[in-house]
């Protein structure tokens, strides 16, 4: 599901709405997103309802949405962080994305359950946010 | 005599230990992805999640410190955790 041409470690958004976008445009290198403004929709309806910022600088924001068939995902790193309303108010630096489509749950949760054990993980983070490009963000997120 | 309210006596933000016990009914590591997927989906902090066997094997519990930011998240999150297959209950 990630490949390198899904990471991005350096996002610039300095908005929510910037951020979403930016990922949003990760992801339709997947070219498995159908309508994006239908994708965009629903991510940005999910943070209004709730944010997606959790803790420690991680965001995962997500959505299920008939835009995709099956699920998709990437990963964007944002030097320095950005508020994303997280809990914890601490500023988000590690973003993944994810899309899944609104039938069937266990792609998506396997995926959620497995990143957010990784990103329990202190000093999986800290390498992470030290990665010096796509592959190598890419290679540290599947070890 | 006047009944407990839950709504009147939680104050959110709250952070407390949030103890889920399912029956086993396939690979004990469905129930602990289905559960940390709960919490993720509804963007709850949570700490390390520790486990425990029940004698017998046919009950595991789940014990994770969780923040829950307010009322409406809190009420999403029993619900969601209902619907995981095993739950026997949820604390």
């Amino acid at each position: 599901m990630l490949s390198p041409d899904l990471m991005n470690v350096g996002l610039t958004g300095e908005t929510k709405e910037e951020i979403i976008n930016e990922l949003l445009d990760l992801l339709m290198k997947s070219g498995k997103i159908r309508d994006r403004a239908k994708a965009l929709q629903s991510l940005l309806e999910r943070e209004e309802r709730m944010s997606t910022g959790i803790q420690d600088g991680v965001a995962i924001p997500h959505a299920k949405t008939d835009a995709v068939t099956e699920m998709v995902a990437c990963v964007g790193l944002k030097p320095g962080g950005m508020d994303f309303q997280s809990l914890d108010g601490r500023p988000s630096q590690i973003f993944i994305m994810t899309l899944s489509p609104t039938s069937g749950s266990g792609p998506h949760v396997r995926f959620l359950a497995s990143v957010s054990r990784l990103l329990q993980d202190e000093a999986a983070r800290e390498a992470l946010i030290s990665s010096s490009g796509p592959e190598d963000l890419y290679r540290r997120m599947v070890q | 005599m006047r009944e407990f309210d839950s709504q009147e006596t939680i104050e959110f933000p709250v952070q407390y230990t949030l103890k889920v016990v399912f029956q086993v009914t396939g690979p004990e590591d469905r129930h602990e992805s289905g559960l940390i997927a709960v919490l993720t989906e509804l963007s709850v902090p949570f700490g390390t999640i520790s486990r425990r066997n029940s004698g017998a094997g046919r009950y595991i519990s789940y014990s994770v410190p969780v923040t829950v930011a307010g009322r409406e998240v809190y009420d999403r999150l029993y619900q969601r955790i209902k619907g995981l297959e095993g739950v026997k209950f949820a604390l």
